[in-house]
């Protein structure tokens, strides 16, 4: 199989596991293989890792709550849930805090965020996750490093902090 | 240079990708030559078609494949008439920052 093929086998699979709808995904995939058809290129240089892309892709969704609102009536929040499971999540969330998604709930197979519209508001958020029967002493424990409850599923206990970053610190 | 103007881009492609189309229908891979030709530099597959993407949902733009010669084809956008009005006031909108931003520069 040629490089490109198995780049789109990975997007294709990348796309499913963040559950964007099977008929929008194979539309992408085509579209990816007949650009990499006009440019000659490489799919890993234009496009990113298979990974990253799949994630541009699900999330470039999730903004037309924000292009569809008139400048009147803009929300100062974009939500969103993303699909995941407990053994890919966390990765996951890594990548939504840093594109300044603020997980806000946890349910079974879906993380509840929200971003805000203006983008002047956008922090970068890191997330972790703790096993505990009880809430407190591991919401007390994690509160003296600065991380702060945001979900909670079963005995798992969601936490968030906000990413000091060379462009925040003062 | 290129990660400056790269960051201005950002800020205004969505406008300039509505002005291409304004032009005529065009399919992703020939949306970026027009950027480039433009001098607007090389803008990558993987920002410009999420950009599509949301322009799409947004009703900004339409798509619709077309046949190839050989085997599969490309698929094309159109500018709506939703898409033409955000151009028409998105678009003075920017000249406006553009000129107010100049005026303190020069």
């Amino acid at each position: 199989m040629s490089s490109a093929e198995t780049y789109l086998q990975e997007l294709s699979a990348e796309l499913t596991r963040r559950g964007l709808d099977p008929e929008r995904a194979a539309d992408a995939v085509a579209e990816i293989r007949a650009h990499l058809r006009d440019s000659g290129g490489s799919a890993e240089e234009e496009f990113g890792s298979a990974d990253a892309y799949a994630q541009a892709l699900v999330t470039a969704g999730a903004g037309d709550a924000e292009t569809t609102e008139t400048q009147a009536t803009k929300p100062a929040f974009e939500t969103y849930t993303f699909r995941a499971t407990a053994l890919d999540e966390m990765a996951i969330l890594a990548e939504l805090g840093r594109a300044g998604w603020e997980l806000t709930g946890v349910r079974e197979f879906g993380l509840i965020a929200r971003r805000p519209t203006d983008p002047a508001a956008l922090k970068t958020w890191e997330y972790e996750r703790r096993n505990a029967v009880r809430h407190h002493p591991i919401t007390r424990e994690m509160s003296t490093a600065g991380w702060q409850p945001c979900g909670r599923w079963v005995t798992f206990h969601y936490f968030k902090r906000t990413m000091v970053t060379a462009a925040t610190r003062t | 240079m290129a990660s400056k103007r790269s960051q201005w881009l950002r800020g205004v492609l969505d406008l300039c990708v509505l002005g291409v189309l304004a032009e005529s229908d065009e399919h992703g891979y020939a949306i970026g030559r027009r950027l480039l030709e433009a001098g607007l530099g090389n803008v990558q597959g993987g920002t410009l078609y999420p950009v599509l993407a949301r322009l799409a949902d947004a009703g900004a733009v339409t798509a619709r494949w077309e046949p190839g010669d050989h085997g599969p084809g490309r698929k094309y956008y159109t500018l709506t008439e939703a898409g033409r009005a955000t151009l028409q006031t998105e678009g003075t909108a920017w000249r406006e920052f553009v000129d107010a931003a100049d005026r303190l520069i020069s």
